[in-house]
């Protein structure tokens, strides 16, 4: 060896040498059990340095928790990888992950109809001693108190486990055009034709009519306004689509139907099929593409000032009153969703997600560190104030809150009178299955009571063998 | 049958300076075998195509019988074709080959068949009528194509090139096989060869043709006796005419130091001639008689004939100077030889425009 | 190599296909069940209508395909200064990808603002809820643009083909008094036909393969208008998770693909070695 290479190998050694340690600071192995020194707000310092892998749904929620991410940082030292993708996209990247054990999602914010599934395989940790527990480590701002009960348990709770906290929540309710309702001649012309005032339905009845007395074409009048767009009098979800699912289970629920009756499947009982009847019956009076749309082309058709009610979640809200893209800022009312009979009591389909830690994660005290953070009412109150959805009653209670959104006291009222879907492992195929009966009868292929009997048949036989189902 | 008349036909492609082929005046008469020949390029299958519609006539008339074709379609002059690669259909049969042109025709399918067995009968195809052409030697494939063309009795048969794919052998049994068989069936053909033993031995007349202009119109023997400029001179006759530099002297013709004796045509008294000997018309003399010595390079027998290849040191005299030798073995490399001709057997050529002087 | 690399994976599910396994349902741990998948394809009735939706998306799109393809072939052949710009530019729909391709139909098929969605209107073909949202509509939505696709290819095939057609037997066509017409019809498509054979089969392999653009126009529907095969297959292994059931119905597919094309590629040495 020549002096130059001689001297060119030592440098590339202590390079080397001094690479290999500060990667190891770096990596993602996990420290000592918090004992080490903690922030002036409380939250731990003990894992600063760690890279968290977190994955979530591509929805506002998410894209302003990724805003906030510079201020767990802060209070932490802990780096936060967040990757976003679509509902079915994010599911098939979990089911790898968990399947090949490689641990590379940290926290997973998943549906909550996979809870189920993904706790009986153990793909997920229980968390008790942490959620139900001390929650050490977590800082000042946070308390466990403060999550609103329903939903915790709605999304996190499996059999005698906690697994984790809520991510993102949205519960449905009933949009209507404010404006449109406040409107002098409106009411009159209502009252004329159909004998009882103009108002936010409470009933179906009064929901179709409604439907029926706004839906008019380009040109005719609305509101005291020439319509430049045609108004529909509802907009509808009927794509082959889980959104389609989601959406008719309100119908259903409140007419006295359910998927599941005494633990074993209902589908095609006279109820759900006047259900889906009355869904089909709505949808003269919804835009010319509602075979192909979900809630993301029902958002779109309020926001753009095209239909006067709709059926659709509330965290879409935020759109309504978005200065830069909506028309109808301000026109919007928010209620809960009609029922069937004057007096019953309403419901409405809450979807919940939750924050999750992975089995195999070797980040599993910095993750939780950072379900605590993403439930704290700072940051709660900045995802609030940025037009998501809170999980916690403070936020919701919040004065300042409630007078500059419209919408805020209708999600805290909708989120009391949530219910939830099955949280089974069949869930995937139970819901492909509706999503077909359904499309098929919206579009007109067959009638709702041969739909909903294919289906019926179609579960059955999925759910052989786990019948009948005593937990969801 | 018809017979076919060229007007002042000119075929020009776009781009080039010289014509194709120029100005060309032509008479076929009904019935006539008519053979068109010359060196690569000099517009005889452009000829032969511009008759059969293949290709454009941008200047002048042509006409079959009384009927100007130069505007109509191919399928509208009632010519038929024979193409040098046979151009068969290869996905028909040897009878639907053959019987393309009348289903064209819409001719009834009983009367089709019939024709096609006629003309099978002909060429002796009958056993292959079922056969796609992959499965025929060259000589059945032309058979075919023949057979393609006579079913049809079209006006004038157009043959271009016909016999070049063949080997010499069957080239030579296939001449005498069309021959024959136009003169049975006496319609008029227009044939293109390079070919000049084709040329001579098939055709009634023949045309010669170079660099796009008709050069000489006779019958062969007419143009093997009296060509009428240095190029046909030159073209026709194998092996070729021997040409020979010389000059007018006060009337003596003579090459370099050789003064040529016989009764002189009509010739000017003083200039450059081109004087034509060809290898048979030389008479070997004794070594005192004045005429040209040779030294012999090659001898080439030929069975029947000899032709003895000799330089000699006349400047007037070509490389090689060919002369027919009639027995054999008479001649042998190194051999020198007195050559001496008659003026009435020598054609004399102006050298300068190549026209023919001798009468 | 090669051969690991696709000798594996089928191997795998071949295995995978005789058992019982999801990493979500419970009760599918992998346990062998033998030909109980193969069975409950026999009684699938969604497989059986994804079958009948593939087979008519496939036969209506390739005939179209190959039929436009030849008439603009042809048309191409017979350019002289516009061919290089006519061959480039039908090569524009192919290098799409199927994706891309997808998207920009959505578009243009919107209900409320799509500037296609008007001709189908005038053409009848579309209900009046838009193209995308009538069961036949959607269906010939998917067909048009597999058509518009895919065409160039056929088109482009058939202009290299003729340009291996010796020109002299279209001479003697013509001679023998065949129009322009007629030379096509009974001399240059007969020629033709080996080259069109291979482009049908290629066209016709990938075709039953199809899955982007109707998973991004229709996801299937309205309905189950537009469910095809691929699409199926994605839904069961990949929604709902039941990877042993989409083993099986995959190497069904698989079996059928190699069947036909063995079929068809017999038919066409056959007319080759008859000819």
């Amino acid at each position: 060896m020549t002096r130059r290479n001689r001297k060119t190998s030592i440098l590339a050694a202590v390079v080397a040498a001094a690479l290999s340690v500060t990667m190891a600071g770096c990596s993602s192995g996990s420290g000592d059990s918090g004992s080490s020194e903690t922030g002036a707000d409380g939250w731990s310092r003990a894992y600063e340095g760690t890279q968290l892998n977190v994955i979530g749904e591509a929805t506002a929620n998410t894209q302003i928790l990724e805003k906030q991410l510079p201020d767990f940082e802060k209070k932490t030292g802990i780096t936060v990888n967040l990757e976003q993708a679509p509902y079915d996209s994010l599911v098939q990247k979990a089911v790898l992950d968990f399947t090949t054990h490689k641990g590379n999602y940290d926290v997973l914010s998943i549906p909550y109809e996979y809870l189920g599934a993904f706790a009986e395989k153990k793909y997920i940790a229980p968390e008790n001693d942490f959620l139900k527990g001390d929650a050490k480590g977590a800082g000042d701002d946070f308390s466990a108190d403060d999550i609103i009960p329903a939903l915790w348990e709605a999304s996190s709770k499996w059999k005698d486990n906690w697994y984790g906290m809520p991510s993102n929540s949205a519960v449905m309710m009933m949009f209507y055009r404010k404006d449109l309702f406040d409107n002098a001649d409106e009411k009159v012309a209502f009252k004329k034709k159909y004998g009882y005032d103009l108002a936010p339905a409470k009933t179906w009845d009064q929901y179709r009519d409604i439907a029926e007395f706004f839906n008019r074409p380009k040109g005719a009048e609305a509101g005291g306004a020439k319509l430049k767009d045609a108004l529909h009098g509802v907009t509808v979800a009927g794509k082959r689509h889980v959104a389609t699912v989601l959406e008719w289970m309100n119908y259903s629920w409140t007419k006295g139907g359910d998927l599941f009756t005494d633990g074993k499947p209902a589908i095609n009982s006279q109820a759900n099929v006047d259900a889906l009847t009355y869904e089909k019956e709505l949808t003269k009076f919804a835009p010319k593409g509602f075979t192909s749309a979900t809630w993301d082309e029902t958002t779109a058709d309020l926001q753009q000032g095209l239909a006067a009610q709709a059926i659709t979640w509330g965290d879409t809200a935020g759109a309504m009153e978005d200065k830069s893209a909506s028309k109808v800022v301000g026109k919007m009312g928010y209620a809960d969703i009609p029922v069937e009979k004057e007096g019953d009591k309403p419901e409405a389909h809450l979807g919940s997600w939750t924050y999750s830690i992975n089995a195999d994660s070797k980040n599993e005290e910095a993750g939780r560190l950072f379900m605590a953070w993403a439930l704290s009412t700072t940051t709660q109150k900045a995802l609030a104030e940025q037009g998501g959805l809170p999980a916690l009653t403070s936020t919701f209670t919040d004065a300042s809150l409630v007078s500059s959104l419209p919408y805020w006291k209708q999600e805290l009222q909708s989120l009391k009178e949530a219910k939830s879907r099955p949280r089974i492992p069949q869930w995937s195929g139970i819901s492909d299955a509706m999503a077909l009966a359904l499309s098929r009868a919206l579009s007109g292929q067959t009638s709702p009571q041969s739909a909903l009997d294919d289906a019926q048949s179609k579960i059955e036989d999925l759910m052989s063998g786990s019948l009948p189902v005593t937990y969801q | 049958m018809a017979g076919i008349s060229f007007r002042d036909a000119t075929r020009r492609y776009a781009g080039t300076n010289a014509a194709a082929v120029s100005g060309l005046n032509l008479e076929i008469h009904d019935g006539e075998f008519m053979v068109l020949v010359g060196p690569s390029g000099c517009g005889k299958s452009t000829t032969l195509r511009m008759l059969a519609g293949l290709e454009e006539v941008d200047t002048g008339e042509i006409y079959i019988g009384d009927r100007e074709v130069s505007q109509l379609p191919p399928a509208a002059r009632d010519i038929a074709m024979v193409f040098q690669n046979y151009a068969l259909y290869p996905h028909m049969t040897v009878g639907d080959n053959m019987g393309f042109a009348l289903r064209m025709a819409k001719v009834p399918k009983s009367e089709r068949d019939r024709k096609i067995q006629e003309a099978a009968k002909l060429l002796g195809l009958e056993e292959y009528l079922d056969r796609k052409p992959k499965q025929l030697s060259g000589g059945q494939r032309q058979r075919v194509a023949m057979g393609r063309a006579i079913v049809r009795e079209p006006s004038v048969f157009c043959m271009d090139e016909p016999l070049s794919n063949l080997d010499a052998k069957m080239r030579v049994r296939t001449r005498t096989d069309i021959a024959s068989l136009q003169r049975e069936l006496g319609v008029t053909t227009v044939y293109v060869t390079h070919d000049q033993v084709e040329a001579m031995t098939m055709g009634d007349r023949v045309a010669v043709m170079n660099e796009g202009v008709l050069q000489q119109v006779d019958t062969p023997l007419a143009l093997y006796d009296r060509p009428a400029n240095l190029f046909v001179a030159g073209f026709i006759g194998s092996p070729q005419m021997n040409l020979l530099d010389g000059v007018i002297d006060d009337g003596a013709v003579r090459v370099g130091g050789y003064t040529l004796s016989g009764t002189p045509g009509s010739w000017p008294r003083n200039g450059r001639v081109t004087i034509g000997v060809r290898p048979e018309a030389w008479r070997i003399v004794p070594a005192e008689e004045d005429g040209i010595s040779i030294e012999v390079n090659v001898v080439e027998e030929l069975g029947a004939d000899g032709f003895a290849y000799g330089t000699s040191s006349n400047e007037a005299t070509p490389h090689h100077v060919i002369v027919r030798v009639a027995n054999r073995y008479s001649v042998r490399k190194g051999d020198v030889l007195r050559l001496a001709v008659d003026l009435d057997k020598a054609h004399v050529f102006d050298t300068e425009t190549g026209q023919r002087l001798s009468t | 190599m090669l051969g690991l690399v696709v000798l594996f994976p089928l191997a795998y599910s071949i295995k995978l296909s005789f058992q019982s396994y999801s990493p979500i349902i419970p009760n599918h741990t992998g346990q062998w069940v033998g030909m109980d998948n193969y069975q409950r394809i026999l009684h699938d009735g969604d497989f059986h209508h994804s079958l009948i939706v593939t087979a008519i998306f496939v036969v209506v799109a390739v005939s179209l395909e190959t039929v436009l393809g030849v008439v603009v072939g042809i048309a191409i052949d017979r350019l002289r200064r516009m061919r290089r710009f006519a061959t480039s530019a039908l090569l524009l729909p192919m290098i799409l990808t199927p994706l891309v391709v997808g998207l920009m139909f959505n578009f243009a098929l919107n209900a409320q603002f799509g500037y296609l969605t008007w001709v189908f209107n005038t053409l009848h073909v579309a209900g009046g809820d838009g193209v995308l949202n009538g069961s036949v509509g959607a269906l010939v939505a998917l067909i048009f643009i597999d058509v518009w696709e895919w065409f160039p290819f056929v088109a482009l095939m058939v202009v290299a083909g003729l340009q291996t057609i010796p020109k002299e037997p279209l001479e003697a066509a013509s001679i023998d008094g065949a129009s322009t017409r007629q030379v096509y019809w009974h001399i240059t498509l007969p020629l033709l036909r080996p080259i069109l054979g291979i482009a049908i089969l290629f066209r016709a392999t990938e075709a039953i393969r199809e899955f982007d653009k109707v998973f991004v126009l229709t996801g299937g529907g309205p309905g189950s208008a537009t469910a095809v095969n691929d699409l199926y297959q994605y839904r069961v292994s990949f929604l709902n998770w039941d990877l042993s059931y989409g083993a099986a119905l995959g190497l069904v597919t698989f079996a059928a693909v190699l069947a036909l094309s063995f079929l068809m590629y017999r038919s066409l040495r056959r007319k080759e070695t008859a000819r």
